[in-house]
């Protein structure tokens, strides 16, 4: 388990009140941190966090947490959290959440929201809202550019991050 | 498949909020020309408002949960789905609304 860790990358299962450029683990447990991408080869179980990207090859837990990309293989659970994109090979239960698009055969929110839902069996519970047809069509599309716009930037700023660090001194460096 | 859910809590006990749902539906559809039981095997007591089903759950001794789920055979993408998932969800709260009324008023 890594407590405060601060780091660009980590392969501790467990992460608790980090900074992380990456977390790469089998189970990752992650809690009141921050990462840019996430990586379980199993489950992920995200509390009081936030990830760009959170890919995961089992079940996913999120619980007040965000996510702008959720790939996942196994069921994704939402509580109290939001997403941008969320696209899971099993069922999607979102209970108190949003998400802006969800890909899922199963799509299930409860007191919350979605803009997209495209999955064969969407349940609408109480107090949701889901969006269908063509407005659908325009929250999914205002959701892809905002999503891209956010990864672009953060790919941008890291990527000139890496090169001015490998550029000889310059006058405006020193 | 679009489902959608409402419930609604009864201050009954579980059996007693099935009794009432029974004699509830009747009431409702008393003037269609329905065979209450029949009707009920039939479509689980939600052909006023289509295809669906009603679960009880006892949240208490003396509470029973209420959840009536409607199915829609729509497709997320079709232009008419929102508003027709609106209209079903709106008369689930209304189906759901009068019978908490019918079940207070004879509820015992």
């Amino acid at each position: 388990m890594d407590e405060h860790e601060n780091a660009p990358q980590t392969d501790a299962d467990e992460v608790r009140h980090g900074l992380i450029g990456m977390v790469r683990a089998d189970d990752a447990h992650v809690g009141q941190s921050l990462s840019i991408v996430t990586t379980a080869k199993g489950g992920a179980d995200v509390h009081q966090s936030a990830a760009v990207a959170l890919v995961s090859g089992g079940d996913t837990t999120m619980t007040m947490s965000a996510a702008v990309a959720m790939p996942t293989l196994g069921d994704v659970r939402m509580d109290k959290s939001g997403a941008q994109w969320v696209i899971a090979a099993g069922d999607v239960n979102i209970e108190k959440g949003a998400c802006a698009a969800a890909v899922a055969p199963t799509v299930r929110v409860d007191h919350g929201a979605i803009g997209v839902a495209l999955g064969w069996h969407v349940d609408v519970g109480e107090n949701s809202r889901v969006l269908f047809g063509p407005l659908a069509a325009v929250a999914f599309g205002l959701a892809a550019g905002a999503g891209m716009g956010l990864v672009m930037a953060a790919s941008a700023g890291f990527a000139a991050k890496k090169a001015l660090a490998r550029l000889p001194l310059l006058p405006w460096r020193s | 498949m679009i489902v959608v859910r409402h419930s609604v809590i009864v201050d009954e006990p579980v059996r007693q909020a099935g009794f009432l749902w029974t004699g509830f539906v009747a009431h409702r559809i008393s003037d269609r020309g329905f065979t209450p039981d029949e009707w009920i095997q039939v479509d689980n007591a939600c052909g006023v408002m289509g295809e669906g089903d009603v679960a009880f759950e006892a949240v208490s001794a003396g509470r029973t949960k209420v959840t009536l789920s409607l199915k829609l055979d729509l497709q997320p993408s079709e232009p008419d789905t929102g508003r027709e998932v609106e209209a079903a969800y709106h008369r689930a709260v209304a189906h759901l609304d009068r019978f908490h009324d019918y079940a207070d008023a004879r509820g015992g």
